[in-house]
């Protein structure tokens, strides 16, 4: 093979791969590997192809690319980018601190620490790499929301309260950011704060039949407080926009304590209480799922 | 001089992750997408936009669009806390979509279909005009052109804001899909998580094949009214597929990454289903050479064994049932479930199965052979479910053209105070009237134990062969022996008496041919008996596949018209003594 058909190869590579073609790119690569096995750019670029397509030849390439060039950060971003694809994220945490060690400013490389230690049990190192993240970049919503997330599991809820609040100034329309904070400040005995954040919610969700959950975290709210004729109010409010019947037993718990026993028999409290941190947890789920793919 | 790459290109864009929904672990979110969706660490199923769902699902480029001139009407100028037309509009600016529906034309693995395609993120899937357009247009092109319709749902229910018109979908759609199932055209509806109200209760649901993936939500009123309604917690798992599964409602339940597979295997049966007006020979030719021994039509010919023996070989439990003769006879089974009413029983199993090149429908009785097995099949003794089915598979065949096959081993329809409940007497009678008027070729073969009306129901064709040491009774020896001969001890007498055997039934005329079994009974060598097995079900459809669809009736019904007819009825001569 010529230099020329070679460099012909790897201009095919490059620009299918720049347009999505990453078959052709593979197969462009591949046959300029054959003349240039040591161009580490081009191993990055058939192993990013290979990853792309879901050959299992990608990371061994890309192995070789860093193994050609260890001081190359964006081939070991690329390494640890296709071991996490495989699922390998004891060695993709191992590539990624490799990128900080050779680029300490990396971002997405702090991204990857983190989610990987997370994953394979070490959740300060997630932490602590997810707060520099943040740092660094405090618009970056997504690393606020796993910081969030690794708090709220971790116990620290201080701590994910005060993200939450980022994560809620940054998204203003954020439901889910909107919902951690109210869980939080509910959570923390910070009332009014929750109050305030729920009632925004009820104004600003807009996702047809989503008012109920709102409402039902605003009883939640007056019922920590006892103020029983106000959560009276509300879960009227939300029997008239609940379709699925969910506040008939809070609404005869409450008009229980309000008006004494009736003839309907009202559940207990921790039912009450049940039912509503269930609503909160359906009304994230919707959420949630919004968030992907 | 040759030019290097400066820097390599990448495809990803930063490193996203994503919280699981359900088991709150990161997924990357590359990863998750390459998984379909699925999340690697607890195989929770997301919900998919409808792009991702068609690109999962059908050929590369495949799919061309043509929902261009789909729109939902405002038909109401409905408004509430907001004007409908605004929150279409921010559905459409969300979802980059016209409807929560689109329709088009595709491929699966080179098989053309016509796919109608539903968008849960669009105003929650809700079915109004312009769903219930792409849906009907969907299937009025699947029968202009002849192509199997695909539906894959997902919907909250009718979309309320236009009121009545929306309910009329529900209609407008379900007459659409009656003329796919007039006219024979296959309609398999795939059904995601979530599909419920007035859309579970139409088109999606009509499918000549219902398909679901693993813990999608389905049914008609969500959970929580049933609860408030009922004012009781309702059970773990109910409304997922697998619980509809589980109650007869679905066909089959397929991981993600199997739904594809799935299809194409559903295509390619129905697509090696006899056409209409293809030359008789040319079926016949699909047909696979066999190997087995020849089916035995002269009594003379097979061994006399006391009818006793034959009985106990029969009950042997190590003897081959339906599945495993299915695997042997047969290529591709695709077992298909349920009744679509009540239950899916396992005491019958049914489904499309390939001999040769030609796709036939399998239905027949499965006992089991370990403990558990036997119970979670109820011993083969079919409820009125197992029997529904069964009908349910038989009027798939006939619409479809395709030949069926019935294994028949049973040692009775379950006489419990359910099935008496739901009409086991119906279901029998129903099903041996059903199968009298199949306008296809129809072989039977008892393997094992013919249990009476529980055998008779999956037994009424146009070959009937039995299994050399199989039996076949209108009562058990042991209750013949208690009622007639006033002695639980006498079931040997009895089964010599009532002439169960394969040479005294095929002298009556009941038994067409008898499959030869290995030395000592089907057990010792299953793979022998299935050959045997197969030879004697393609002989028979050799036979029945040239014969015009008015002669076969005639002669079914002439073969059952003959029992007990004076003059054309065999009658025997008095049994050897039992010592």
């Amino acid at each position: 093979m010529t230099d020329a058909v070679a460099d012909d190869l790897v201009e095919q590579a490059r620009s299918s791969f720049e347009a999505g073609d990453f078959r052709r790119a593979h197969e462009a690569g591949q046959a300029a590997l054959i003349k240039r096995p040591l161009d580490t750019q081009l191993l990055r670029l058939v192993g990013n192809a290979a990853m792309e397509l879901g050959r299992d030849d990608g990371v061994e390439l890309l192995e070789r690319a860093v193994a050609l060039a260890p001081e190359d950060p964006e081939a070991w971003s690329d390494l640890g980018r296709a071991l996490v694809l495989e699922g390998r994220v004891t060695s993709a945490g191992e590539a990624f601190r490799r990128v900080i060690r050779l680029q300490p400013d990396d971002h997405d490389a702090l991204i990857g620490i983190a989610h990987t230690a997370y994953l394979s049990g070490d959740p300060a190192a997630a932490i602590t790499a997810l707060r520099q993240a943040v740092e660094r970049d405090s618009g970056d919503a997504a690393a606020l929301r796993s910081l969030l997330a690794i708090y709220r599991r971790e116990g620290m809820v201080q701590d994910a309260l005060a993200t939450a609040r980022a994560l809620a100034e940054l998204r203003q329309d954020d439901v889910l950011a909107a919902l951690d904070v109210g869980e939080l400040a509910l959570d923390l005995g910070l009332l009014d704060e929750a109050s305030a954040v729920f009632g925004r919610l009820r104004a600003n969700d807009e996702e047809p039949g989503h008012e109920v959950y709102a409402l039902h975290a605003l009883i939640d709210v007056e019922l920590r407080r006892e103020r029983w004729r106000r959560a009276l109010d509300l879960a009227i409010d939300a029997t008239r926009v609940d379709r699925l019947g969910t506040t008939t037993d809070v609404l005869a718990f409450v008009v229980a304590r309000v008006f004494g026993a009736t003839n309907r028999p009202a559940p207990d409290r921790p039912d009450v209480d049940r039912a509503l941190a269930a609503s909160r947890q359906e009304h994230r789920r919707m959420h949630e799922e919004g968030l992907v793919l | 001089m040759s030019s290097e790459l400066t820097a390599a290109p990448r495809a990803a864009g930063p490193v996203e992750w994503t919280k699981c929904p359900s088991c709150d672990a990161f997924v990357y979110h590359k990863r998750l997408r390459r998984n379909l969706g699925v999340c690697p660490e607890c195989n929770y199923h997301f919900r998919l936009p409808v792009q991702r769902r068609l690109e999962q699902l059908l050929d590369d480029d495949s799919f061309t669009d043509l929902s261009d001139e789909i729109q939902p009407l405002d038909v109401l100028s409905f408004a509430d806390t907001k004007p409908y037309a605004d929150r279409l509009a921010d559905a459409q600016r969300k979802t980059g979509g016209r409807e929560a529906a689109v329709y088009g034309t595709a491929e699966i693995d080179g098989h053309p279909v016509v796919v109608a395609a539903m968008d849960f993120a669009f105003v929650g899937g809700s079915m109004g005009s312009g769903v219930g357009e792409a849906v009907t247009r969907a299937a009025e092109l699947a029968l202009e052109r002849r192509t199997p319709l695909l539906v894959i749902a997902t919907s909250g229910g009718a979309r309320m804001q236009e009121g009545c018109v929306s309910l009329m979908q529900m209609a407008k759609t379900s007459q659409a899909v009656a003329r796919l199932h007039e006219e024979g055209i296959l309609f398999v509806s795939l059904l995601t998580d979530p599909t419920y109200g007035g859309v579970t209760a139409s088109f999606p649901t009509l499918g000549d094949i219902l398909l679901s993936e693993p813990n999608s939500y389905i049914g008609f009123a969500g959970p929580k009214v049933i609860e408030q309604t009922i004012r009781q917690t309702l059970p773990e798992g109910f409304q997922t597929a697998e619980f509809l599964l589980d109650h007869g409602m679905l066909d089959l339940v397929e991981p993600r990454e199997n739904l594809r597979q799935a299809l194409r295997k559903l295509l390619e049966l129905h697509s090696l289903a006899p056409v209409a007006g293809q030359p008789r020979k040319e079926i016949v030719a699909r047909l696979p050479e066999t190997e087995g021994r020849a089916p035995v039509t002269d009594p003379a010919l097979l061994p006399a064994r006391p009818a006793w023996d034959v009985v106990q070989l029969a009950r042997h439990i190590d003897r081959p049932n339906t599945l495993e003769y299915v695997g042997y006879v047969f290529d591709d089974f695709q077992e298909l479930a349920g009744d679509r009413l009540f239950d899916e029983d396992a005491a019958i199993v049914g489904g499309l199965a390939r001999l040769g090149d030609l796709t036939v429908v399998l239905i027949g009785h499965q006992k089991g052979h370990t403990t558990s097995e036997m119970v979670e099949r109820n011993f083969g003794m079919p409820n009125p479910e197992g029997y529904r089915k069964g009908m349910r598979l038989m009027r798939h065949a006939a619409k479809f053209g395709l030949p069926i096959v019935t294994l028949v081993d049973t040692p009775g329809a379950y006489p419990g105070l359910g099935a008496e409940e739901r009409g086991q007497s119906i279901a029998i009678a129903q099903s041996i009237m059903e199968m009298s008027r199949l306008p296809v070729p129809t072989v039977t073969a008892v393997t094992g134990e013919g249990g009476s009306g529980g055998a008779l129901a999956l037994a009424v064709g146009d070959r009937v062969l039995m299994m050399e040491n199989s039996y076949y009774s209108v009562i058990s020896p042991e209750g013949c022996s208690t009622i007639l001969f006033k002695d639980a001890s006498q079931a040997p007498r009895a089964a010599e008496a009532l002439r169960v055997t394969a040479p005294d039934l095929l002298r009556l005329g009941i038994m067409d041919a008898v499959v030869p079994e290995p030395e000592g009974g089907a057990h010792h060598d299953p793979a022998d008996a299935a050959a045997n097995l197969k030879t004697a079900i393609v002989t028979a459809l050799r036979d029945l596949l040239p014969t015009p669809v008015d002669e076969l009736l005639q002669r079914r019904y002439d073969r059952f018209r003959a029992f007990g007819t004076p003059g054309r009825q065999p009658v025997l001569p008095p049994p050897a003594e039992v010592p």
